[in-house]
């Protein structure tokens, strides 16, 4: 063989070596300040949001400021029963006194309306709904009419109370308003011409919040009740797990990207406020056929010279956190 | 995690300063003179160069105006604003004076309901003839008393006091297709709701252009007529963009003064078919996380609302095969005309921001931004951007859609961040089939795929009226499905809404 090719040969070599070793390390650094997540974390953590920029929600920084919450060594995971059965919705709907034929269409909506009030229900959740069109008011009209947050909550609590519709344990969380403006751009005019109140209800299994259910009634101005939405699965004990820490957990969290539900595109300091083992029994992509126990995470984040609320979820069983999701 | 971090940032500052730019040419593009010029006011004169007014009624005197003089209601915009056109069965109510009237739907032929001596049978004329006019001849005809009323004709009636028309008309499902031979010169005619379906009780108003969109350029002029005040209302002109703005509505019940260049044929069907599209991106390349629902977000949309059988498909694309060109407004060298503005209910998910939604070619990203879209200029009724916060609240960022509202009835879209969720398009496609407004399947979907707290949508929606107390597009149904508002173009006013997720 020529001397030269041999030489070339290997100088070549050399070089393809050297590559594969600085790339190699070069490889591993990036991947350095990674920890090892368990799966499980990951995949219940992996928010997906559709923010653009909002994709690197991880702040520079995280602290905690809050108590961690002292709790058992296990706990017990449920399995979920979501489906509401035709003869279930039919019974709301008699309830609600919708007297409608039910109709049904694919993917699995059971709907039963009659003239403008309706029930509908799709994998779990449940919907009434009163379509009668209103007008705008003026927002001296809203002030005066529209009822109180007490006084929605007791509407709220009547409606649910009289048509047999509250479920087992439902407490009152919180009330929210949903605003509506009238604009003329021309003429630089904003005016409110509509507001209706929601009517949270949460319930606690084991002394733990369950984040995911969901109970509201929407009372309008003049103290109807407009809308009812409810997720409120049926829970059968499955089996006990072996729970992980909240300081564990806080250490996942610093590797984990944050939810901003008010967007951030530079997230910075973030403070973790409050630490609370609260159950859930769905991802933001997916339903869990368990109901399982996370440390919920929520606080404040600083970044883009403002300051915004966070959350986040770390699963306290990861491991079958991992297997379900 | 840093690098990425000051990639984003140099992201972020390129699309500050692109977004400086757009807005620095809006801003110099506005500041330049009013388009309405010389070739304009030269359709509202004859060749003499006196104002073209409509042809007088038989006995009665035009106004007459001095040469290159404009009544008032030219130069300022003066028009009747019929407050709701939605029930068919509503009746024509004729004031007191001339009153330019049409009506809307076939009327039955028993019992001699369609023709002029029952339909004005309680209507004091004040011993006046009723009146069409013949655009063949340029004449004036009388209506006698078995002259059988239908749409599409003007009728010129006057009225003693307050009167009402008897209208029998036949029952949805049995509307028959109108037709009129126009010629140039002036013709009286009907409106007809261009948009309607046989199958549905309701009349709506349509925009001029999109009323005489198939006479294409050979209309030049559209003048209503004001009962109230007894004068011609600002008139609509063909392709203008001020108070003349093609852009503005035309009211059912009316009859209108259409000034045509060439012979034509206007028809109109009872029955159409209405058109969705959907455009998804999941694949964002660089810093903007990839989106694993988009697909199935816009999927769901799309084949549920095609498989109606009032609606179908026109396209769904993904990924690279979907464009900002396709969302982008020809007078900002996009094709949205071809797209999604072609079609009557649009869909995106993907990523977005306040005033933007972003696509990708696998390569890199590219934006739609507010200020290249104009919607509703050639079809597209409703949007609903499953994209980030591009209904924002804050710093009022939603109104930066405010001016590409060509027509369009509505937007939806998420105030907060949003959330992939793959059930997300099918459980609103769903509401929408079901019979729910808009708005209420908007926040069904989303209430329903929103597993925490903090989130919250929105829409904004044309105030047709511009009355406070009344809401006209935010209740919109999907055409089939319930009641539905067309929107102006031109000098929109908005009602928006906001909707925290329930958690």
């Amino acid at each position: 063989m020529d001397t030269k090719l041999v030489k070339i040969t290997g100088i070549a070599l050399v070089i393809a070596l050297i590559a594969v070793i600085v790339g190699f390390y070069t490889f591993n650094g990036l991947e350095a300040d990674e920890r090892d997540i368990p799966p499980g974390v990951k995949n219940v953590t992996r928010m997906q949001v559709t923010g653009i920029l909002e994709s690197n929600c991880q702040p520079s920084e995280i602290t905690c400021e809050a108590a961690y919450p002292t709790g058992p060594e296990k706990i017990m995971v449920y399995s979920v029963d979501r489906n509401i059965s035709e003869g279930e919705l039919i019974q709301i709907a008699n309830n609600l006194g919708i007297r409608g034929d039910v109709s049904k269409s694919p993917p699995g909506f059971i709907d039963i309306k009659e003239g403008y009030n309706s029930i509908t229900s799709y994998k779990g959740r449940t919907m009434y709904l009163d379509e009668t069109t209103l007008p705008g008011y003026s927002p001296e009209y809203i002030d005066s009419h529209l009822p109180s947050d007490e006084e929605a909550r007791k509407i709220a609590d009547e409606f649910l109370d009289s048509h047999n519709l509250r479920p087992d344990g439902a407490v009152f969380y919180d009330t929210t308003h949903d605003i509506g403006h009238f604009i003329d751009p021309q003429k630089d005019v904003k005016i409110k011409n509509s507001e209706s109140i929601n009517v949270w209800y949460r319930h606690w299994i084991n002394g733990s919040l369950i984040l995911t259910d969901r109970l509201a009634v929407e009372i309008d101005v003049h103290g109807q009740v407009r809308r009812m939405f409810m997720e409120w699965p049926h829970y059968e004990p499955y089996r006990e797990f072996p729970i992980i820490g909240p300081e564990e957990a806080y250490g996942y969290l610093e590797d984990s990207p944050i939810v901003i539900p008010d967007g951030m595109k530079n997230p910075e300091k973030a403070t973790v406020t409050k630490i609370s083992l609260v159950y859930i029994d769905h991802t933001m992509t997916e339903d869990l056929d368990y109901l399982i126990p996370v440390y919920y995470f929520q606080g404040v984040v600083q970044g883009d010279g403002k300051e915004a609320a966070f959350y986040q979820c770390i699963p306290a069983t990861p491991e079958f956190a991992a297997e379900i999701t | 995690m840093k690098k990425r971090h000051y990639i984003n940032r140099i992201f972020y500052f390129a699309f500050i300063i692109s977004l400086l730019v757009n807005v620095s040419f809006a801003l110099a593009e506005t500041s330049g003179e009013e388009k309405f010029g010389e070739y304009d006011k030269s359709i509202l004169f004859t060749e003499d160069g006196y104002y073209r007014f409509p042809p007088a009624l038989p006995d009665e005197k035009q106004e007459s105006l001095g040469k290159w003089e404009l009544p008032r209601t030219e130069l300022e915009l003066s028009e009747e604003k019929p407050l709701s056109t939605k029930v068919s069965s509503g009746d024509i109510v004729l004031l007191n004076g001339w009153n330019y009237i049409s009506f809307p739907k076939s009327l039955l032929p028993y019992n001699g309901w369609n023709q002029a001596a029952y339909v004005f049978a309680d209507v004091d004329t004040g011993g006046r003839s009723i009146f069409t006019y013949d655009a063949s001849t340029g004449m004036w005809d009388s209506v006698s008393y078995a002259t059988v009323i239908e749409p599409l004709v003007g009728y010129a009636v006057y009225s003693v006091g307050t009167s009402t028309a008897n209208t029998n008309y036949y029952p949805p499902g049995q509307q028959q297709n109108p037709s009129i031979t126009l010629y140039p010169g002036w013709n009286l005619v009907g409106y007809f709701d261009p948009m309607g379906n046989d199958n549905d009780d309701f009349l709506h108003a349509a925009m001029a252009r999109e009323e005489l969109e198939s006479l294409g350029s050979d209309w030049c002029y559209y003048i209503g007529w004001n009962a109230a005040s007894q004068q011609y209302e600002t008139s609509i002109i063909n392709g203008a963009d001020d108070v003349h703005s093609d852009f503005r509505l035309a009211y059912p019940k009316k009859g209108y003064w259409l000034y045509m260049i060439a012979n034509r044929n206007l028809a109109f069907a009872t029955d159409h078919d209405y058109t969705c599209s959907a455009e998804w991106v999941g694949d964002y390349p660089g810093v903007a996380n990839d989106l694993q629902s988009s697909d199935d977000e816009a999927s769901g949309f799309y084949y549920l609302l095609s498989g109606d059988n009032k609606w179908s498909g026109s396209f769904i694309h993904g990924d690279s095969a979907a464009n900002e060109d396709h969302w982008k407004d020809s007078e900002y060298g996009g094709h949205d005309d071809d797209f999604i503005d072609d079609t009557h209910f649009a869909f995106f998910a993907g990523h977005g921001a306040p005033g933007l939604i972003a696509f990708s070619d696998g390569i890199s990203s590219s934006y739609l931004t507010y200020d290249e879209a104009l919607w509703g200029n050639t079809r597209v009724d409703w949007i609903a951007l499953a994209a980030c916060m591009v209904l924002n609240e804050s710093n009022n960022n939603y109104a930066l859609w405010e001016d590409s509202f060509k027509g369009l009835h509505s937007v939806v879209g998420w105030e907060t961040i949003g959330t992939g969720h793959p059930d997300l398009g099918t459980i609103f496609a769903n509401r929408l089939r079901q019979g729910n407004t808009i708005w209420d399947s908007w926040k069904y979907a989303t209430d329903s795929i929103i597993p925490w707290d903090g989130y919250r949508v929105g829409i904004l929606a044309v105030d047709i009226d511009g009355n406070t107390n009344t809401k006209e597009c935010i209740d919109d149904h999907i055409y089939g499905h319930g009641t539905w508002f067309s929107p102006s173009g031109y000098d929109v006013q908005f009602d928006h809404e906001f909707h925290s997720c329930i958690p």
